[in-house]
Parts: structure tokens; sequence; C-alpha cells
């Protein structure tokens, strides 16, 4: 267990307190197993005189499934435990018995241990999650203030030159024109930024599922590209027995223009980007987009998904990193699946398999 | 000629900002890259660089370490620009050799008046 690990230490105390009742022996308690050895991290009752012997054994059993029970472990009187482990089954910490003398240990007792056991593992893999999502958190926060003060510099610094100095027509329109702009990508990020929040807080509960037909809702994505003026470029290949996907439909059409948009805006002028459909087992909808663009490195196409990541070759200030972000976050509401293929080179495919309404044909 | 001031970012419209806020310090160059940085340096030294942290992909904390690092280039002044403001951020602004860190936004008054100490 990695010693940077929050240790909800009040949890396993009641835990250890529990177990001392429960399972009536002298001590019982919680065994961090830290890179410099084995700690006794929260204990109720009674510690053995040598600990060095109970720390031992919780690392004798660490990697072992199920209770282990020594009854008369000689000179250590009883000790028992169970390896306590995440559901990816790294091993988090050890929680044990013990007692000075040796003593039977029935199968109630072990059933009781058992069920300590996983009220220890909640409360270990729970602090855990709660740490990485404050991480999170914390990384999306910082990242958003400092997109924000990016234009605000704009727009503070220019006003204050243009109201402490003089400049002719022309320089005057060249700055207003970047306030302006640099203002209108503040408001991008910040509704971005809402829509995110929005899709997250919301979870699958604030979309409106229903029986939506994929096509109507790829010409509702088209329209919302429609004015980068490129849609001559789509070629679409699309199955004419779809059933309708199990989608919100403005969701699902704001997913697909996402994609469409970064398709058509990433990728070489004047290139076709293909936009496929067909039925896959499930049921399910696939859906392909696929560019001849520049393709990305692994590097990148690792981090499309992430908050205000923009690609090395984004360097146009229309962008504002959040796309991809929001895409991801209403594919994940659908329960649909994605998957990138791309290299540099070769372009980028992106293929989503979307949960259909079983049987229905539409 | 006095040696320029050198404004890297890789935002076109700050690099006008804090050019036109410079420009009563005297000659004021500007990059947009690492490329074109090290190319200005080696051409035209500058007496103080005004550098953006993060430069897209680049990073220009790292400019500042290597800069700073070597003596041929280590007496440039160097004002770190951020949008990053967290304390960290910061320490490993002036970690890095950086004579001043300031936050953006920033008054363009400001910018002048701590450039224009930095030079004195």
């Amino acid at each position: 267990m990695p010693a940077s690990l929050p240790f909800p230490l009040p949890e396993l105390e009641r835990v250890a307190r529990m177990a001392l009742r429960q399972c009536g022996v002298a001590g019982a308690g919680i065994a961090l197993h830290e890179s410099d050895g084995t700690r006794l991290a929260a204990w109720a009752g009674a510690r053995p005189v040598q600990q060095g012997a109970l720390a031992g054994f919780c690392t004798d059993i660490a990697l072992r499934d199920g209770i282990t029970v020594a009854e008369d472990a000689q000179a250590h009187g009883f000790l028992a435990g169970v390896a306590l482990a995440a559901p990816d089954g790294a091993r988090l910490a050890t929680l044990c018995l013990f007692d000075p003398a040796p003593r039977h240990f029935g199968e109630d007792e072990r059933a009781r241990l058992a069920d300590l056991a996983a009220l220890a593992v909640h409360a270990l893999t729970g602090a855990a999650q709660l740490r990485a999502g404050g991480e999170r958190r914390q990384r999306y926060l910082t990242q958003a203030s400092h997109e924000l003060r990016t234009p605000l510099a704009s727009i503070l610094g220019f006003s204050e030159l243009l109201l402490k100095r003089e400049f002719d027509a022309a320089g005057r329109q060249e700055l207003l024109e970047i306030v302006h702009a640099q203002a209108g990508r503040m408001l991008k990020v910040l509704n971005g930024t809402f829509d995110l929040a929005r899709l997250e807080a919301g979870g699958r509960a604030g979309l409106r599922i229903a029986a939506t037909p994929l096509d109507g809702a790829l010409v509702q994505a088209m329209g919302i590209v429609a004015p980068l003026g490129q849609n001559d470029r789509l070629r679409l290949e699309l199955a004419s027995d779809l059933a309708p996907a199990a989608a919100d439909p403005a969701r699902l059409a704001q997913a697909l223009s996402i994609v469409l948009d970064n398709a058509l805006r990433y990728s070489t002028p004047g290139t076709e980007v293909l936009v496929r459909t067909w039925a896959a087992p499930g049921p399910a909808i696939g859906i392909e987009i696929r560019d001849a663009g520049p393709g990305m490195t692994q590097e990148a196409g690792s981090r499309l998904f992430e908050s205000f990541y923009r690609g090395p070759g984004a360097l146009d200030t229309e962008g504002t990193g959040l796309g991809m972000a929001i895409f991801r976050e209403i594919m994940d509401l659908h329960g649909a699946r994605v998957e990138l293929d791309t290299s540099p080179g070769t372009g980028t495919a992106l293929t989503i398999l979307l949960p259909a309404l079983g049987g229905s044909h539409g | 000629m006095a040696e320029p001031i050198l404004v890297v970012d890789d935002q076109r419209e700050l690099r006008l900002l804090i050019r036109l806020s410079l420009l009563s310090l005297g000659r004021v160059e500007t990059a947009g890259t690492v490329a074109e940085a090290l190319a200005q340096v080696a051409n035209d030294r500058p007496r103080l660089i005004v550098l953006d942290v993060s430069l897209g992909a680049e990073s220009g904390l790292e400019l500042c370490r290597s800069l700073k690092s070597d003596p041929a280039t280590s007496g440039i002044r160097i004002l770190l620009l951020s949008a990053y403001g967290q304390d960290a951020d910061v320490a490993a602004g002036l970690a890095a050799g950086a004579d001043r860190y300031m936050l953006k936004p920033f008054s363009p008054k400001d910018l002048v008046a701590a450039c224009a100490e930095l030079i004195a």
C-alpha cells in the first residue's frame, strides 16, 4: 500500500473495535504494508508483546485469499488474519486478531471476520476514490483558471492600453477586435466548463433517453457544424436497417457534432471524412468517423479526452480543449464504447458502439 | 543600438500586448516558440526576456532553466509570466532561476514597472 494513500483512521479503528468485540479476542487491528515494512495502523485492545511476530504474520498472509488462522502460534498465542484486497486485487492492508492464549476459531467467528474485512476494504477504497476525485477536481480547476486567465490577460491589458494611450483609428480597431474575440473565447470556455459540470452532476438521470433514430441525430450534428462550410467533405455510408439508439437526442447530436467538427477542422483540407454506421451485436449501433488528417501520436491520442487538452497542431484559438471531454462524458453516460484508432500519418478513426433499443426497428 | 527586450509567448495577442506595453523601455523583439527564442538570443542578445511559462506543447520554464544554467546567457534577466498562480508554480518559476514571476492577467503599467526595475 503506497504511503501516500489517505488512511481513513476513524473508520478502521471502528472496524478494529468491532472485530475485538464480535470475535471475542484480546486485540484486533489493521496492519498496513508499506515500503519500509508492516505497521499496525489502527488497533483496539491488547497488543502482543512481540509486535514483530504479528507484523510478520500479517506480511506472510498478505497475498493469501480468505482467512488464515494460527490457533496456537507457539509463543505468540492465537493469531488470525485476512488480507484486505481492492476490487482489482491489489492488497491494501491486513485485518488481524490476536489473543495471548491459544483458542479455537469457529465458523461464526470466521463469518464475522469476513464481514468486517469487507467493511474495512470499503473504507480503504472509498477513501482512495475520494482522494482521486479531489485531485482530479483540483487539476480541473487549475486548468480552468488558466484557460480563463489567458484571454482575460488580453481583455484587461488591451483595454488598459486603449484607455491610457492614443491610437490611430486602425490601431484602435485592431485592439478592440482582439478584446472582443478574447471575451468570446472566455465565454466559450465558461460554457464548456458549465456544460461538462452539468453532465457530470446530472449523471445518466440528467439525460432524456428516448428512441432516437441515428440518422436524425447525424443530420442535426451536421447542422451544428455547417458554419464551418465543410460539410461537402463528409461521405456518408449509413446502414438503412438500424434500430433506434437509446439516447438523449440533443446530447447525441452534440456529441457527434464535436467529433465531426474535430475531424473537419484538423484533417487535411479537401480530404474526405467518412461517416459509416452499422448494426452491431448488443444490440448496438456502430458509428465510425474516419478522417485522412495528420493522425495523432500515441501520447496525443491517450490525452485526447482530457479536459483542456489541445493537440500540438491545435494552435488556433478556436478550440477550448473541452469538446472531446464533453463527448467522452456524453458517451459514458449513454453506456457507449469508444475506440480511437490513430497514428501519425494514417489519419484518425473514432468508433462508437452506442446501445440501441432492443428489438424494435425504427 | 541597445540590447532589446525579448517577449516569448505562444499567443499572438499576448505578444502584441506585451510589446506595445514595453515600447517605452526601448526596442522589443518577439518569439512564439522556443526555437525562435533561442535564435533571437543567439543573434541579438536581449537584456531582458519576458517569458510565458507554457508555450503550447513547449515549456517556458525549461527554457528559463537552460538559459540561466548556461554561463553565456545566465546574465540575461528573465521575467516569467504565467496564468498558473499556485504557490507551487511560483516556486517552480523562481527555482528555474527567474528573476521575477508575474501572473496573468497583469496590468501593463505593472509589467512596465517590473521590467524597468529588472533592467535598471
